[in-house]
């Protein structure tokens, strides 16, 4: 193979009635951050959801490969498994299980071997050091009843703890300020350097990027890419905006 | 503080008026087989019909009355008269009509309203339809719109007698086999593929002698892909002995079809209203109830929508006021048997003077229905505290490929509502009127902007009952 | 002799053809006292009382059930706190029914003013050998349909009904007086072949507080009843209520919070799962009365449906003749949220694993409120 993580070919997208992608092409190396851009309403989430799989996202065209593997039949879970993860825009609340409790089922379910306790919190608590979680969270009920920046936390907490290939992060720094910003890129950076990790960051500004290094941008407009570029792109919207692609 | 003295009973004189009972011809109260036999022969039964009677008097004699609901003690069977009709015949003109009969109707707005905004109108003065017609351009796209009698002898026999209580069989209750023994009158509606009736037809109940009973019979048949909107009125003046409504009305929506049936109901106070309404729809269909239950001393009242098909919908609208003395048991029973259908109840129900207002409903969903939806959202007014408001919803789900979705509240108007509105310089009587109006729109909303003022008289009649 | 016996009757009847109107239980056999192993702090007092105040507290089920117990003369073994006193140890009261001897205990808690007690009690059994269970069709069956709703398209489930060899009946009432602190907590183990009937019944004082947790994990079929007399004023209730219900288990439940007081508040919250061939049915009912001026109640039910055999039926009742009051009910039933599913299982977490984590977040949901942690770890030694 080409040794590209991930390869979306021609990918259209149709949500109930209504197609959101229309062929879209994306290429993402290990170890590579790559940012995907648009107005509102382009299709980025969507396409989020599509890599992912949500049963709600029908492929009408088109392939996905991870690793080299055509995605089109396998679960969602299989492809968490597989080294896969995305961030919600807005996560579930779930009562009645703890967040170290989750991340732990979750862990053992993709390795099958029962993970020592004290390993695990020894992990969980320095990874939540770095996102400057109080580690009372670990004991409360998954995002229930967490504040907006503490559940995009809990969900950069995750992506610590599972250290999938790829990490989608999508709309993760929407409804931050601008210290919770920073914290989250922390945690993404620790990430990137960890594993070797491949991001495919979704965003409409451009406040996360600020300390973290591009590879390549994508600007994603009514359905279909309609720019690819270096980081400097990222500045050229951030002082243009997407007119410029729109009118194209 | 001034003093305000309660009015016992709200004007309502326009409903109050009582014809003198003449040139009429009655039949002994109680109920024998002879006296079926003799309505079998009044009214030219063919030989099923006649046999149809026989049996659902000998199940009426065997069904003990419900035990789950209001009290019909105050109703004697044995001093009913269950057959009353004027002498007079059908009439298709409206001039016809006798006087004093034509004016009670034309007081509640009949004619007026079918030359404004109705297809067809049937009205139906005690136990016989006394006019009925249906505008040219409606019959012309095939739409048929007869009373019941003649659609029993006429060129729909067939399909009269192949639907005939099928979806509400004698078997149901005390009352539905009450029904079948002694019915009469009604209206038969039959919609043909593909016809949208773009304005409503109506038909209007009359109940004008006393201690008698009405049982119209109302079958609809909304054939695939048509469209209708049919409109049914009721009330009766008030006399001092009990009246019974035991009517029945069954809908047959089919594939892709869809059926509006609106009822503003408004019968006198010493009225039973033991009714029963059925709909049965097919594949793609859709049955829309909207009711509103104002009239009546005691009411049982629970239209049935039946999801048969694929995709099958219906939805409730309702709003029932209980004032003084009166005792109504109001809702909506829906059952899914197919796959993906969807039912919607949307209900409220106010309580004033010492009146008793039930929601009861139940959804079953039954295992064949994969993936339907149920949606039921009831709320309860207490304007005083001796009234009572109960609340009594079933679900029964029996498939895990369901949604399934229950809301109830009671409570009473906010001060803060009221006060909000007198501090507009509105007064206190006209503010509660206001709300609760506003409470009730769910229904008011639904209906034709005719009928939606008439539903809010009614309200501000109830609400404000009160003089000086 | 064995008697039948009608309880859990809805305080306001509807359409029989539901068939939620009742339970009927027939064949009860004669009972026995029932083996009780307790562990009390010592400010509480423990005495046996014959039963003549404490019977006058009505229960959930019903007179039948009064009339069972009291065939069998029997004192209640009561619990009392001091007025003032506030004892954080629990009362630890142990159940343990054996295969073949029905059995039956009543229990009373006494809490005096200002006082708190906690009250704990599992409900555990032996099995029998599983070939003595015999199922036939004596139709002593209270929640199977004998009809069906509606026509031809009727399913009708001929249950198969157990012979009531193992079979116990425990009533608690609870007197809590003026400003008394109140916490019931029952967890239900018992084995697959048991007939388990357990009925509440509690009078509270101004502004006494009770709250109660019940786990049902276990038993065939379950009869559960609670009453709660919110007489005098700002009295309240706090009821949770947690089932996880398999293969043929049955649970047939009817609560009531009866409001008289001013400003008195209820809140039940019912939360559970079915599968297998289980069925629930669930009365609960407010019944704001003359008198319970600026009340409150509320009613939650959540039912999570795993098997597409079993069979799930509600009824929640708002009964209200005062106009002063507050009354919501809310029910949500059906399969687990599309969304939440696609969420958990983008962590990697496969769908089954979902579904047996969603169903213990259930139960642990409920049993998060118990302070005891033996408590606590024994539901985790259930769940397994």
């Amino acid at each position: 193979m080409s040794g590209k993580l991930l390869q979306v070919k021609n990918l259209s997208v149709r949500v109930e009635e209504k197609e959101i992608l229309h062929g879209v092409d994306l290429e993402i190396g290990k170890g590579e951050t790559h940012v995907l851009m648009g107005p509102n309403g382009a299709g980025k989430s969507t396409l989020g959801y599509a890599l992912m799989g949500n049963p709600g996202y029908q492929v009408t065209e088109g392939q996905i490969l991870f690793d080299g593997n055509d995605l089109s039949e396998v679960s969602v879970s299989d492809r968490a498994k597989a080294g896969l993860f995305l961030s919600f825009q807005n996560p579930l609340e779930v009562p009645g299980i703890t967040l170290s409790n989750f991340i732990r089922s979750a862990l053992e379910q993709r390795t099958g071997e029962r993970i020592r306790l004290w390993d695990f919190r020894k992990e969980l608590e320095a990874k939540m050091e770095i996102l400057q979680m109080d580690k009372s969270y670990a004991k409360r009920d998954l995002n229930v009843g967490f504040s907006g920046g503490e559940k995009k936390k809990a969900e950069i907490l995750q992506l610590l703890m599972m250290k999938p290939q790829l990490a989608i992060l999508d709309e993760t720094d929407s409804g931050l300020d601008v210290d919770a910003v920073r914290t989250v890129s922390r945690g993404v950076e620790e990430y990137q350097k960890d594993k070797d990790g491949s991001l495919l960051i979704i965003t409409h500004s451009t406040r996360i990027l600020e300390s973290l290094h591009v590879d390549v941008t994508h600007v994603l407009v009514n359905g279909r890419i309609v720019a690819e570029g270096d980081a400097s792109l990222v500045d050229e919207i951030n002082e243009n905006g997407f007119e410029r692609f729109e009118q194209g | 503080m001034k003093e305000k003295t309660w009015v016992e009973d709200v004007n309502r004189s326009i409903y109050d008026i009582k014809n003198e009972e003449k040139d009429v011809y009655r039949l002994q109260a109680g109920l024998t087989p002879g006296i079926v036999a003799q309505i079998s022969d009044e009214k030219h039964d063919p030989d099923w019909m006649r046999e149809f009677r026989q049996k659902s008097l000998a199940i009426y004699n065997e069904i003990p009355v419900p035990d789950w609901g209001p009290s019909i003690e105050g109703l004697n069977m044995d001093k009913i008269a269950t057959y009353v009709r004027t002498n007079t015949n059908m009439k298709a003109n409206w001039e016809d009509v006798p006087e004093d009969i034509k004016k009670t109707f034309d007081l509640l707005g009949i004619p007026q309203a079918e030359r404004e905004s109705l297809a067809g109108v049937g009205a139906q003065y005690d136990s016989e339809l006394v006019y009925h017609n249906v505008k040219a351009e409606v019959a012309a796209q095939g739409v048929v719109y007869t009373d019941m009698e003649s659609a029993l002898n006429g060129e729909y026999a067939d399909m009269v007698k192949s639907h005939f209580m099928k979806l509400v069989p004698p078997r149901d209750h005390k009352f539905a086999a009450l029904h079948g023994a002694v019915w009469s009158g009604g209206s038969f509606v039959y919609v043909p593929p593909g016809v949208k009736v773009d304005i409503p037809l109506q038909s209007y109940f009359r109940l004008n002698a006393a201690g008698a009973g009405q049982f119209e019979h109302t079958l609809i048949i909304v054939d695939e892909g048509a469209d209708l909107h049919f409109i049914e009125g009721c009330s009766a003046p008030k006399y001092n002995v009990a009246n019974l409504h035991a009517g029945c009305v069954e809908l047959f929506v089919g594939k892709n079809a869809r059926l509006r049936y609106s009822t503003i109901e408004n019968w006198s106070k010493n009225m039973y209203n033991l009714n029963t309404k059925r709909a049965k729809v097919e594949a793609g269909g859709k049955i829309e109830w909207v009711s509103g239950s104002f009239g009546s001393h005691v009411s049982y009242l629970y239209p049935m929508s039946i999801l048969n098909g694929d995709g099958a919908r219906a939805e409730f609208t309702g709003v029932t006021f209980a004032g003084k003395g009166q005792n109504l048991d109001t809702g909506a029973k829906m059952v899914h048997l197919a796959p993906n259908t969807s039912s919607y109840m949307n209900t409220r129900s106010i309580s004033k003077d010492g009146g008793i207002s039930t929601f009861r409903s139940s959804v079953v969903v039954m295992p064949k229905a994969k993936h339907s939806k149920s949606s039921v959202s009831c709320q309860s007014l207490m304007l005083d505290r001796i009234s009572r408001s109960d609340t009594v919803p079933a679900m029964d789900i029996r498939t895990n490929d369901a949604d399934i979705g229950h809301e109830a509240k009671i409570g009473r108007i906010s001060d803060d509502a009221v006060f909000y509105l007198m501090s507009r310089g509105i007064p206190e009587d006209e503010a509660r009127a206001l709300i609760v109006s506003g409470f009730a729109d769910n229904v008011s909303k639904e209906l034709p902007v005719e009928y939606a003022v008439e539903m809010n008289n009614l309200i501000r009649l109830e609400m404000k009952g009160s003089i000086g | 002799m064995d008697r039948d016996m009608t309880i859990n009757r809805l305080p306001a009847p509807t359409w029989n053809w539901l068939h939620v109107n009742e339970a009927g239980i027939k064949g009860v056999p004669a009972l026995q006292a029932g083996k009780l192993e307790d562990e009390t702090p010592e400010v509480i007092q423990k005495q046996e009382v014959s039963g003549a105040e404490l019977s006058r507290i009505p229960g959930g089920m019903g007179a039948d059930m009064d009339q069972l117990l009291s065939q069998n003369p029997m004192d209640f073994s009561v619990w009392t706190i001091a007025a003032g006193l506030k004892e954080r140890k629990p009362v630890r009261l142990h159940f343990a029914y054996e295969a073949g001897a029905p059995a039956q205990n009543l229990i009373g808690i006494c809490a005096d003013e200002d006082s708190e007690i906690t009250v704990i009690m599992d409900f555990s059994g032996a099995s029998m050998a599983s070939d003595h269970i015999k199922t036939d069709n004596d139709e002593n069956d209270c929640i199977s349909e004998e009809k069906a709703p509606v026509g031809d398209n009727a399913v009708s489930d001929q249950s198969e009904s157990r012979k009531l060899h193992s079979f116990a009946a425990v009533q608690t009432k609870i007197s809590a007086k003026k400003g008394a602190k109140v916490h019931l907590v029952q967890i239900q183990h018992l084995p697959e072949d048991f007939t388990f009937l357990n009925d509440v019944g509690t009078d509270c004082g101004e502004a006494a507080s009770i709250e109660t947790i019940q786990v049902v994990l276990g038993g065939g079929d379950t009869y559960m009843g609670m009453r709660t007399e919110l007489g005098a004023k700002k009295s309240s209730l706090e009821s949770r209520t947690g089932y996880l219900l398999d293969n043929k288990e049955k649970l047939d439940m009817n609560y009531v919070a009866s409001h008289t007081g001013e400003k008195t508040v209820s809140r039940m919250d019912v939360s559970g799962v079915l599968r297998g061939e289980s069925q629930k049915l669930f009365r609960g009912t407010i019944d704001f009365r003359n008198g319970s001026v600026g009340a409150k109640g509320d009613e939650k039910e959540d039912v999570l449906l795993f098997s597409d055999h079993v069979i799930n039926r509600t009824v929640p009742l708002i009964l209200c003749e005062e106009e002063d009051v507050e009354g919501n009910h809310g029910a949500t039933i059906g399969k687990l949220d599309e969304a939440l599913l696609f969420y958990l299982s983008s962590r990697g977490i496969s769908e089954e694993e979902i579904y047996e984590m969603m169903a213990r977040a259930r139960i642990d949901a409920v049993c998060n409120g118990i302070a005891d942690e033996k408590t606590q770890e024994l539901v985790q030694e259930c769940l397994g």
